[in-house]
């Protein structure tokens, strides 16, 4: 091929691969702009704070993100330990090449492939017939407290739905932690577990935070497994306890769109409560990235 | 085929005693039977050609190699008299009695000073006892205390390489060790952090017992009482430095020694 056909071809490519990037780009800020531009004006402190009212054609959504809040709080505590100890007996403890380990690693990558739909009705099926039924049974003598839809049973089925995250993020961040950390502890007489404690655990510390707050902005995001398990679509309080249902922004935006009583009234609500969605798992994101560097940097000094 | 040294009669001198140990990956031998006795309070080195089994020898000493479960270990090792591979060992235990400085330095990313009482936190703070002392007496011994004893809570890991593995020696004194092994402990180090190292070895060697593996002919004979020759994991002599170097029993020591094979 001559030289200037190279040419061509190369700034071809070129051409073709900036104007795919350029494409991703329009899209996002298409996206965001599109919502900025109708949900900005009508964020306020009162939207920030106050519940709905009139049948949601006016108020904030306080209760909605109270109530997000409370659910990935929730789910946290429930993914992190379970993952952190899945991700530590699979790198750690399990032995190599192990049939268990194989079969551990291949359900928590099939999980991560599970429709968010799926979860819910598993966390419907398994946790509220199941789980909260037996706890009715066992404890209530039968009366109705938590085999029902509640904020506790939903945090867990996304924390079933995030596991993976956890679980990926820490075994990477343990994988690679150099062998001769581990055996300069091993030398001076640490046990496994005082090895994973002492040597593996602080500096695997920003690959666990960075799982988290992928987990978190996850679950902030999906509606689909709190659809049946717990969130709610109007209600006059706060959840204050573990078998209240909750409202979630989510879920919220997606009672406004689909079920609203008078849908040009309700519009810029729905804007501004996506845009305080977005805006919250951006935010998340975009610490989990911050965070994940000074951790970098932190190790690499050694501090 | 390894020449035996008897090895049956431990006299009280005797550190450790290494009875026909053999190591095995499947059917692979990698060492074929290795008995030889480190004296308290000396240094031996030992020294082999690359692959000879030098690292797999000294890893079987503090069990290090049990994290490598593919290697099968048989013969007896007693260390003072405990049966080192017994039933119902206590394996941490074991390993804090015996220090062990790598071929790769191996500061953990964290404070100078955190490096150096990890192995105490790891004991629990109860039995550390006042840890500055023993941190300035380690530094010492390993001539590293002029260097860092204004930056102890530094990151380790902004040492030169030669002031990391003297990190890394010190650490393997705090808990004051019976017996240190060191897996060519200057193969990456500058001449004046090899002399350093050298010098710390014979200021500790009346009081431990050393084993170093070394692929420095000249080192073995510099500053070991005697030394062990390794070949394709066979013993094939051990001596005095002295007679190893100036009048070796086999021809293969011989040639290795003075630079025509290895
Ligand atoms: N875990 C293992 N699995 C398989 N083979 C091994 C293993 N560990 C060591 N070996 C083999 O055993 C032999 C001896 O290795 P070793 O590391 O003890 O040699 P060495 O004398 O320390 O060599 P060098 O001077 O290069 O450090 C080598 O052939 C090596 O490939
Ligand atoms: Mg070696």
């Amino acid at each position: 091929m001559s030289r200037r056909w190279i040419n061509r071809i190369t700034f071809l490519f070129m051409g073709l691969t900036g104007l795919a990037c350029a494409t991703v780009i329009l899209l996002v800020a298409l996206i965001l702009g599109h919502i900025a531009y109708h949900g900005v004006h009508h964020l306020s402190w009162e939207f920030l704070t106050t519940a709905p009212r009139a049948g949601m054609t006016e108020g904030g959504i306080f209760p909605a993100i109270f109530g997000t809040v409370f659910l990935v709080l929730l789910m946290t505590i429930a993914v992190v330990p379970l993952g952190v100890c899945t991700a530590v007996y699979l790198q750690e403890y399990a032995p190599a090449g192990s049939k268990l380990v194989h079969a551990v690693r291949l359900a928590i990558q099939n999980l991560a492939g599970v429709p968010a739909i799926v979860f819910g009705l598993f966390g419907l099926g398994f946790f509220i017939e199941f789980a909260g039924r037996s706890v009715d049974r066992l404890f209530y003598g039968g009366q109705l407290h938590f085999g029902q839809p509640a904020i506790l049973w939903a945090a867990l089925t996304m924390a079933l739905l995030t596991l993976p995250t956890v679980v990926v993020a820490t075994e990477e961040a343990l994988r690679v932690v150099p062998r001769g950390h581990r055996e300069a502890a091993y030398a001076l007489g640490a046990t496994r577990w005082q090895m994973v404690r002492y040597v593996l655990l602080p500096q695997a510390t920003g690959g666990i935070l960075t799982g988290t707050i992928l987990a978190v902005s996850r679950g902030a995001g999906e509606v689909a497994p709190i659809l049946f398990t717990g969130a709610a679509y109007y209600l006059p309080e706060l959840p204050r306890r573990l078998n209240h249902q909750f409202m979630e922004l989510g879920y919220h935006v997606y009672v406004m769109a689909t079920q609203s009583p008078d849908v040009d009234a309700t519009k810029p609500i729905l804007y501004a409560t996506v845009f305080v969605l977005l805006t919250l798992t951006f935010l998340l994101n975009f610490s989990a990235v911050v965070l994940r560097a000074r951790i970098r940097r932190r190790l690499a000094e050694g501090r | 085929m390894g020449i035996s040294y008897d090895a049956s009669v431990p006299s009280p001198a005797d550190k450790l005693v290494v009875e026909r140990l053999r190591v095995r990956k499947g059917k692979n031998a990698i060492l074929n039977g290795v008995s030889l006795t480190v004296r308290g309070g000396e240094i031996l080195a030992l020294i082999g050609p690359a692959g000879s089994g030098k690292t797999t020898f000294l890893r079987c000493l503090n069990r290090l190699i049990d994290l490598e479960p593919e290697l099968a270990v048989e013969g007896r090792l007693r260390l003072d008299g405990l049966d080192v591979y017994g039933e119902g060992v206590d394996v941490p235990s074991l390993r804090r009695r015996i220090g062990m400085v790598f071929a790769v330095p191996n500061p953990l990313p964290m404070s100078i000073r955190d490096n150096l009482t990890l192995g105490l936190r790891i004991l629990g703070a109860a039995a550390a006892g006042p840890p500055s002392e023993r941190i300035e007496r380690s530094l010492k011994a390993a001539y590293l205390w002029d260097e860092v004893k204004d930056r102890l809570d530094d990151s380790a890991l902004k040492l030169s390489g030669g002031q990391q593995q003297r990190l890394c020696l010190a650490r393997s004194l705090m808990a004051g060790p019976e017996l240190l092994l060191l897996d060519e402990p200057c193969s990456g180090l500058d001449p004046i952090s090899t002399a350093k190292i050298e010098e710390a070895l014979q200021g500790l060697k009346s009081r431990i017992s050393v084993v170093l593996v070394t692929n420095n002919v000249k080192q073995a004979s510099r500053c070991s009482d005697r030394t062990a020759f390794l070949l394709m994991g066979d013993l094939v002599e051990m001596g005095e430095t002295g007679l190893i170097f100036t009048n070796p029993q086999n021809r293969r020591t011989a040639d290795y020694v003075s630079g025509r094979f290895g």
